[in-house]
């Protein structure tokens, strides 16, 4: 029988909290107040008398006016509440989404551990250099105005829409993913002319390592090499496309067991292989809520091998440790998985949560020395977290 | 004399007195000088309207947008208040318009384009186990129509009353009632094809 919509509503609300944090709102409450500056200032009553008075010629008329509508409007850029300027090269933190502000009201978003260089900002012009990691950016439509994030030889030029661009140095592998809106991506080994991603559009490559200039030979451009030959990576092609857009769909309707069974229909392996990170998380995660264990636990690891070291492969050892504990009943399996995860991101909510989880596993197997052990570590990293007083009382112990 | 009075007259009448001086107040400034009124608004209602807002749209990346757009519009339309003492509902009624028009756009391109991801807010809470759950509800919970949709968090998220929910959303009492349970009905067959999440649900009733 189902839970009453009483009993889902009250956990779902105590989950969800009373909304953003401190920073979110005092980052809020000055957006707020500039675009209330923006467009409730008075303005200026014109003098009537005077303009009666004073015959001004019209092509003077005409040119004042020209010259207040070109004049430059000042357009700045935050990060951590501080202005930013050009060249400045900004990272989130190790479990955290941070945000790029810009005074028109454009965001760019870092995922955890990205990392970006503001290359470009005039009235006119907004630029951004990605580093490494993934930006998700949200830009306002201004007439005149362009923004472009470049990533490699790559360059996504963008109108005002949302998208979000991932770009591996190491691989140097790109992916860009439009949610809404239009943006022509350039460079590398695409058409002089770029691509043209419209909202749903995705775009993976994966450019050519450039070759170390040796003494006196002149290095080949670009355009002329050929493209790694990874087939899976290249432009897709509609019906791949549709597929992988159509189990995805599926996965975030929540018709988990339909999109299992349609990944199994084009070849459950073969995609663990082609699909980008997120809809490989999204695969994983169907198979995991389908109750299919073993499906789950391969794309979980085809995650952590493919895309090492990203947010993504992070999770999945979380994911892992999940499947060995409540799925497979393999405690051992799972504490392994949550050091793993530890490893890699020892600080941050997850980590929280990881080591509240392995002091329950280890209590539970009767490993009371170890217990203890991650309780004085959990104390280290999250003094105040949401399991310290538990933390407390195993160490008082 | 005057002061006597003043200390004579009981405590939760000088409440409800002094709210309503200060509605009649804030609605006065924000007629004739909003940018002076934006401050005490915002410092006044940012936080029925953020928690309004994230609940409805659960903890959605365009969270800080939708609260913008309100806080405009409040100032915007402020010289179309009539009644100060409602400043309170009017303001959140303000606050679930505007997450129904949105909610409404996205319905729109979900019919057209390609489906987009269920995203989240970068401040929701971290625990994989509880955002799993909040994500898997919150998708749920995009399935029903907006209207149902935004019924259904103001009465069984926000824990509402039927006459709140009729005020917020401009309905006679009967109507929110029936819209309540077509939503409810409508999140009970879709939570009836997601046994796992149910079960995710009924296995933290049996812990509690």
């Amino acid at each position: 029988m189902n839970p009453s919509s009483e009993e889902v509503g009250e956990q779902f609300a105590s989950a969800l909290g009373e909304g953003p944090n401190r920073a979110t709102l005092a980052a809020q409450r000055v957006r707020v107040m500039e675009m209330v500056q923006r467009s409730f200032r008075p303005r200026p009553r014109p003098n009537l008398r005077a303009l009666a008075l004073v015959a001004a010629p019209v092509a003077v008329v005409a040119l004042a006016i020209a010259v207040f509508a070109t004049r430059e409007r000042a357009f700045d850029a935050r990060f951590h509440g501080e202005g930013i300027a050009v060249d400045a090269h900004i990272v989130a933190n190790e479990g955290l989404f941070e945000p790029l502000d810009f005074s028109d009201g454009s965001r760019i978003m870092l995922e955890p551990r990205a990392a970006a260089t503001l290359s470009e900002l005039t009235p006119t012009r907004a630029g951004l250099r990605l580093d490494g990691g993934k930006v998700l950016a949200s830009i306002h439509k201004h007439p005149g105005m362009t923004w472009t994030v470049s990533a490699g030889p790559y360059a996504v030029h963008v109108v005002g829409t949302r998208f979000s661009v991932a770009w591996s140095a190491g691989e140097r592998s790109l992916e860009v993913l439009v949610h809404e809106g239009r943006v022509r991506v350039s460079g590398g080994d695409l058409p002089a002319a770029g691509v043209m991603l419209d909202t749903g559009g995705r775009l993976e490559r994966r450019a050519a390592t450039p070759r170390p200039e040796s003494s006196g030979e002149p290095s080949v451009p670009e355009s002329s090499k050929n493209p790694e030959p990874v087939a899976e990576k290249n432009i897709e092609t509609e019906p791949v496309a549709s597929a992988n857009a159509a189990i995805s769909a599926l996965a975030v309707k929540g018709k988990y067991k339909e999109a299992l069974a349609l990944a199994e229909k084009r070849g459950f392996e073969r995609l663990t292989n082609e699909l980008p990170e997120n809809d490989l998380l999204l695969l994983a995660n169907a198979a995991r809520y389908s109750g299919d264990a073993a499906r789950a636990r391969l794309a979980l690891l085809k995650l952590r091998q493919r895309f090492s070291g990203r947010p993504a492969a992070n999770l999945a050892a979380l994911y892992l440790a999940k499947i060995a504990e409540d799925m497979t009943r393999e405690p051992q399996e799972a504490v392994r998985w949550l050091r793993t995860f530890l490893q890699s991101s020892p600080s941050g909510d997850l980590a929280a949560g990881a080591r509240a989880s392995l002091m329950s596993l280890y209590l539970r197997s009767g490993n009371e020395d170890a217990a203890r052990a991650i309780a004085e570590e959990y104390l280290r990293h999250h003094a105040n977290g949401p399991h310290a007083d538990e933390a407390r009382a195993l160490v008082r112990e | 004399m005057i002061r006597s009075a003043v200390l004579e007259i009981a405590p939760e009448q000088r409440r409800v007195a002094s709210r309503a001086h200060q509605n009649a107040e804030l609605a006065a400034l924000m007629r004739s000088d909003p940018v002076a009124a934006a401050p005490l608004l915002y410092a006044r209602f940012t936080g029925p309207v953020n928690r309004l807002v994230w609940r409805l749209l659960g903890a959605d990346p365009d969270h800080n947008d939708v609260v913008q757009q309100v806080f405009y519009r409040v100032l915007k339309q402020g010289k179309y208040l009539r009644d100060a003492e409602k400043l309170d509902s009017w303001v959140q009624t303000i606050a679930a318009n505007t997450v129904y028009e949105l909610l409404r756009r996205r319905q729109v391109r979900r019919i057209f384009l390609r489906d987009l991801p269920t995203e989240a807010h970068a401040d929701l809470v971290r625990d994989v186990e509880v955002r799993d759950m909040l994500l898997r509800t919150k998708a749920l919970i995009e399935r029903l129509p907006a209207k149902e949709r935004i019924v259904f968090v103001l009465y069984y998220v926000e824990g509402r009353t039927l006459a709140e929910v009729a005020e917020l959303r401009g309905y006679s009492l009967a109507t929110a009632k029936r819209k309540v349970g077509r939503a409810n009905k409508r999140f009970q067959y879709l939570l009836s094809k997601n046994p796992e999440l149910a079960r995710l649900f009924r296995g933290d009733q049996e812990a509690a």
